[in-house]
């Protein structure tokens, strides 16, 4: 009797993000009912696309004690990149005036691969040369946002926003598919299939393995035959490469970018992921709880936005959310010693 | 092995540092140096001033735009190395307004410079007062353009009666704000809407809220109300063009907007800063409308001024501005109206 | 009227959320005596001890200290109260010197300054007391283990302590430091100090305790003068069943020579010119003193450090083992001395723990299987007779012999030729060692061969066919562990020093 109560306990500690979310959007409906509509949660899921795959990135680069803080800067030089190459021939104010249309596909495969070698220097420095991880992206952070800043602010049109984005992009992330009666954002089924893609990475094979091998303990890993250099400069760099997918999907979702496009990106990442359970010290985490997590902060966003609460009582919510999500993580693990 | 490896390193770092080098002085070695500084790159005016301060310098001053990144130690420190290099006059965005009296400090300890800021106009007198080499650039009135932003309002509604949708004299409104840590961000939030009701027209105001200033924000914000609120929006006034591009954004996906003005739905949407990817919206009938402000003349005025002292002259010597009347000792640079009629003339001060 | 003891603690009973972990356990404590407290892992020695400290609450129970109830509020609490610990896991900022962790957190002042000269004198005069040859103002990082402890003993002092608790302090020490530590608690002995002591080293215990007390799943079984207790008695009393061997037997004949290692040296000057034979289906052990380079010696063969020169050649055919990977494609396996810090995930689930060493096996269409390893990891945890509630529990929460038990599995799953077996007991209780003991017979047995590092003498009599010595770096003999005596092992282990 006592035991299934205590395993009842247990397992509403576990699950206690989803509680946190669900009482959020409770909470938010029972202040303003017309929150609850298709439109809403789709808003909500479509706000959360690119960010779940950014968030899922970090939290892999966390996975393996590491720490990514060139999140946000990776995502602005993809996506001035990718935005220069990606506007319509029509647009008055073209980087390249002389440069024909490209099919999307050409500047995100431009752009994944520039962040894959990009990320995989982050790697090199963190496992191979041994640069503690903050210091290494940070460093990298420094990089990137000056050389997206030169990228982007020169002659003709300076400082301007890169606008005027070709439709077929804008279309893609604007736009829904009708499945049944109801519309689906392409942007939805995009961060679909990337998460399910992630589960499987995560969950059905070596690599994920390693992972949390790695996380857990290094030297364990190392001993048990994991090649820890490889594995983690391969996290880094697959996490470059999903930034950059991140950041041609947010170009073509603002229709716009500039060098501050991504700015603080890395802070929300790690934030989602901490909410979800990744452990800041590696080697627990999962790829639902870092979905939820994402879910958890737009449901903020957009559904105190919605009952009009200003921007500032976000923010301490948000705070709030974060210390809770911790303490009870802590919990956690205390009462198991 | 390990000689090699650092004489290798010593000549990657000197042919790095002759590049950067030769990047960097560029312009020709005797003309005197003006100490130019924004307060932010991310903040698409402010930088193009800077842009317009450096092409109006060419040929008579050497100048290097530092970016004070949102942080005034940062642009103290930028000052201190324009006044060692021997800048001959200061032209600064401040970050942070309260700070203006440590940078006069500054150049009068360097024997006088004298100093233009522009863009962030320092309000208080007793400042401005203090330092007679002190000089502001910024544009007409306390309004940055809203009292503008609301005539273009005033004039839509005057001209398209079918703007009150349903019909109850009022204009039900959304409020897109900048960051409230900025001047600007009060002043055009009041300004656009006392214009409108000065003019008669009663608002309701729906939501309002900050956007930072920044697209994204702007958009998910526009999307919960959007959502919340539909055709029920008359009227979306945003603090700049970014935001302003960002609620668009987020009411085409909805599927206002899409054909211009002969949209079945139409929601109207006005910004600031006529940036030129708005410039295309207005065009297209996607937005109603946005307010230049005018970087190019306030770039070439800045110059001016600094010129002037340099060689002695009264400041506005050959210009054809005068000071404000009230104590500021600021040049207004005035704002003008963006419309589908008068695109053009925006787009000029883009052209090279 | 003084009571007769120094400490008591009497009925304690603490309960955790699902486990009795202590059901009416009394400890009493005598003026100036060694007070032994020994148990199987999970006997819950441990808990007690956090209960005296207030580290736990008592559900029931008092504690008496000198004829008084207290109550600790936690260990510092104890400290003023003369209670004092000494920790398996020392607690020591490395980098600072000894005379300021001894002080720590009461630094002798002069106005608004530290009183160095003070704290020098005053660390000076307890060391030279207690005959410890360690200058104050060396930095604590500098030190050996062994030093470090006697640090914490005189910290320990320092507070003028009535009773100390020590916590295995004999695990990483040699012989020789050990008898040292001996000596020093002789010395406490002499001054009214009362130590409890914990450990699982049944050879120490019968040597310095005055009395023992045994504990066994959470209860009291039995406090006992020293007198009456033999070894086979402790361990009944421990076990509850009686242990007739410590060492199962074996009747399995080693075969050929299947690795021939020859003049094996390190990149670092860890060892040199090592050289040995080992047959099929043998247990060589390594003995040696600690630092002798018998781990080094195993982690060169697995690829982890560095290998200088020599050669390894199993089967006939030269081997590199450059990495842990290639070893392990060779056939070889090692089990690493320190199960905490390279051993387990401890976050991570039992399940997790065995197979990842062995993933591939595990492939379906490209993905891993859960059936496949589910099936595995049961049979894997059924033949090496893991104690836990489900192959999903987390495997720090198991007990340190069951530990070792999955990681020992981990290496199984690999199906190697060649284990390396670095200290597979240490701090394991008695019957999950005996079920180790019987595992490494199961595996010569099937013709696989073990090399076994231990600091224990009796196990490497107990388990080995032949026993190989090192000393400072250098081979210096090996024996049939049938005929040669332990003094001849330490002869050995002394040639090079």
């Amino acid at each position: 009797m006592e035991k299934s109560k205590s395993s009842i306990k247990q397992l509403f500690m576990e699950k206690i993000i989803y509680v946190v979310l669900l009482v959020l959007i409770i909470a938010v409906i029972c202040i303003e009912p017309r929150f609850l509509s298709i439109t809403n949660f789709k808003n909500i899921l479509a706000q959360s696309a690119t960010r779940i795959i950014i968030a899922l990135a970090a939290g892999m680069v966390l996975m393996v004690r590491g720490c990514d803080l060139s999140t946000g800067r990776m995502i602005g030089l993809a996506a001035v990149i990718s935005a220069s190459l990606l506007q319509t021939t029509t647009y008055a104010y073209r980087m390249y005036p002389n440069l024909a249309e490209l099919p999307v596909i050409v500047p995100l495969l431009l752009v994944m691969a520039i962040c894959a070698v990009l990320g995989m220097i982050s790697g090199i420095c963190v496992a191979v040369l041994k640069v503690p991880p903050i210091i290494a992206t940070l460093a990298m952070q420094l990089c990137l946002y000056g050389a997206s800043s030169i990228y982007f602010d020169r002659e003709p049109y300076g400082a301007q926003p890169i606008g005027g984005i070709t439709s077929k992009l804008t279309d893609m992330c604007i736009r829904s598919v009708k499945i049944g009666p109801i519309q689906i954002p392409y942007l939805i089924i995009i961060a679909a299939i990337i998460v399910a893609v992630m589960w499987v990475l995560w969950n059905k094979t070596k690599f994920g393995k390693y992972m949390y091998a790695i996380g857990g303990n290094p030297e364990a890993a190392q001993v048990s035959g994991v090649n820890v250099v490889k594995i983690q400069v391969m996290v880094y760099a697959l996490a470059a490469v999903m930034y950059a997918v991140a950041a041609v999907l947010e170009v073509g979702r603002i229709g716009s970018a500039s060098n501050t496009t991504g700015n603080g990106y890395e802070m929300d990442a790690i934030a989602a992921c901490v909410v979800g359970g990744v452990s800041m010290s590696g080697g627990i985490g999962s790829v639902g709880g870092i979905v939820i997590g994402v879910l958890i902060f737009t449901v903020i966003n957009y559904g105190l936005s919605f009952i009009g609460v200003n921007m500032y009582w976000q923010y301490i919510v948000k705070g709030l959310i974060i210390v809770f999500a911790v303490i009870i993580d802590m919990r956690k693990y205390a009462k198991r010693k | 092995m390990n000689k090699k490896l650092t004489s290798s390193m010593l000549c990657a770092a000197l042919a790095v540092g002759t590049v950067f080098g030769s990047a960097m002085t560029a312009s020709a070695a005797d003309l005197p140096i003006l100490g130019a500084g924004i307060y932010s790159s991310t903040d698409n005016f402010n930088s193009y001033i800077g842009k317009a301060i450096t092409g109006a310098s060419e040929g008579v001053f050497e100048v290097n735009v530092d970016d004070g990144q949102l942080d005034q130690s940062t642009q103290l420190n930028q000052i201190d190395t324009a006044l060692a290099k021997g800048a001959v006059a200061i032209a600064v965005s401040v970050v942070d307004t309260t700070s203006a009296p440590t940078i006069i400090q500054k150049c009068q300890d360097a024997g006088d410079i004298p100093v233009i800021f522009f863009n962030k106009e320092i309000t208080d007198k007793d400042v401005v007062n203090s330092y007679e080499n002190l000089y502001q650039v910024t544009s007409t009135g306390g309004d940055y353009g809203a009292a503008i932003e609301g005539e273009i309002i005033v004039n839509y509604w005057n001209e398209n009666p079918e703007m009150d949708k349903n019909g109850d004299g009022k204009l039900q409104l959304i409020n897109l704000m900048g960051d409230p840590g900025h001047t600007a961000s009060q002043p055009r939030s009041e300004h656009v809407k006392s214009t409108i009701e000065d003019a008669g027209i009663e608002i309701e105001l729906l939501e309002e809220d900050t956007g930072m200033w920044d697209t994204t924000k702007a958009k998910e914000k526009m999307d919960a109300w959007v959502s919340k609120y539909g055709d029920e929006i008359e009227c979306v006034v945003c603090a700049n063009d970014a935001m302003a591009l960002g609620a668009l954004t987020s009411i085409e996906a909805a599927g206002f907007n899409t054909e211009g003005k002969e949209s079945e739905q139409y929601i109207p949407v006005v910004g600031i800063d006529a940036l030129p990817e708005a410039l295309e919206k207005i065009e297209s009938g996607e937005l109603i409308g946005s307010v230049l402000q005018d970087a190019q003349t306030q770039g070439k005025v800045i110059v001016a001024i600094a010129n002037n002292l340099y060689q002695g002259k009264e400041p506005l010597d050959g210009l054809d501005f005068e000071f404000d009347t009230d104590g500021s000792k600021a040049v207004r640079v005035p704002y003008s109206a963006i419309t589908a009629e008068n695109v053009d003339e925006a787009a000029a001060t883009y052209a090279e | 009227m003084l009571s007769e003891y120094v400490l008591e603690m009497r009925n304690i009973t603490k309960t955790f959320p699902g486990v009795k972990a202590l059901d009416d356990v009394t400890l009493k404590v005598r003026h100036g005596t060694v007070h032994s407290l020994m148990g199987e892992n999970g006997a819950g020695k441990s808990t007690l001890m956090k209960c005296l400290f207030g580290i736990y609450g008592l559900d029931s129970g008092e504690i008496i200290l000198e004829g008084e109830k207290v109550s600790f509020a936690g260990p510092v609490d104890a400290l003023r109260s003369h209670v004092s610990m000494v920790h398996q896991e020392l607690n020591q900022v490395l980098d600072r010197n000894i005379m300021e962790n001894v002080w720590l957190g009461r630094f002798p002042m002069k106005g608004l300054f530290v009183d160095h000269q003070k704290m020098y004198q005053d660390t000076k005069e307890i060391f030279d007391d207690l005959q410890i040859p360690v200058d104050p103002r060396a930095k604590t990082g500098s030190l050996q283990v062994a030093q470090r402890q006697m640090v914490e003993i005189a910290k320990a002092v320092s507070y003028d302590s009535k009773v100390i608790v020590m916590d295995e302090p004999t695990s990483s020490l040699t012989e020789n430091e050990v008898e040292h530590l001996f000596h020093i608690i002789g010395r406490l002995r002499e001054r009214g100090v009362s130590i409890i002591y914990i450990s699982h080293k049944m050879e120490e215990i019968l040597r310095i305790s005055d009395d023992v007390t045994v504990m066994r799943d959470g209860r009291w079984v039995a406090t006992k003068p020293k007198e009456e207790l033999t070894s086979e008695k402790i361990i009944q009393m421990m076990v509850g069943r009686e242990l007739k061997e410590r060492y199962p037997k074996r009747d399995t004949k080693s075969g050929e020579v299947i690795l021939k290692v020859e003049n094996l040296s390190s990149l670092t000057p860890a060892f040199k010119d090592v050289n040995f034979e080992l047959r099929k289906g043998e247990i060589l052990g390594i003995s040696g003193l600690v630092g002798a380079g018998r781990t080094e010696v195993l982690e060169t063969m697995f690829g982890i450090r560095a290998k200088g020169s020599g050669t390894i050649t199993f089967r006939g055919k030269t081997v590199e083992n450059k990495t842990p990977q290639e070893a392990m494609k060779n056939g070889f396996a090692m089990l690493t001395e320190e199960r905490r810090q390279n051993g387990i995930f401890a976050d991570l689930s039992v399940s997790f723990n065995c197979i990842i060493a062995n993933l591939d096996i595990y492939k379906k269409h490209g993905l891993l299987n859960n059936a496949l390893i589910d099936k595995e990891v049961q049979e894997t945890i059924e033949k090496i007779h893991v104690k836990t509630s489900s192959p999903k529990e987390k495997i720090g929460n198991l007990s340190g012999g069951n530990q070792q038990k999955v990681i020992l599995g981990r290496w199984l799953l690999t199906n190697p030729e060649i284990l390396l077996l670095d200290e597979p007991t240490r701090g394991i209780d008695v019957g999950a060692k005996y079920e180790i003991y019987q595992l490494m017979n199961e595996l010569v047995a099937e013709g696989k061969s073990i090399i076994m590092v231990s600091s224990e003498m009796p196990e490497l009599f107990g388990v080995c066919d032949r026993i190989m010595v090192m000393s400072n770096g250098h081979f210096s003999g090996i024996f049939d562990a049938k005929e040669v005596t332990q003094y001849q092992i330490m002869e050995a282990s002394a040639k090079f020093i």
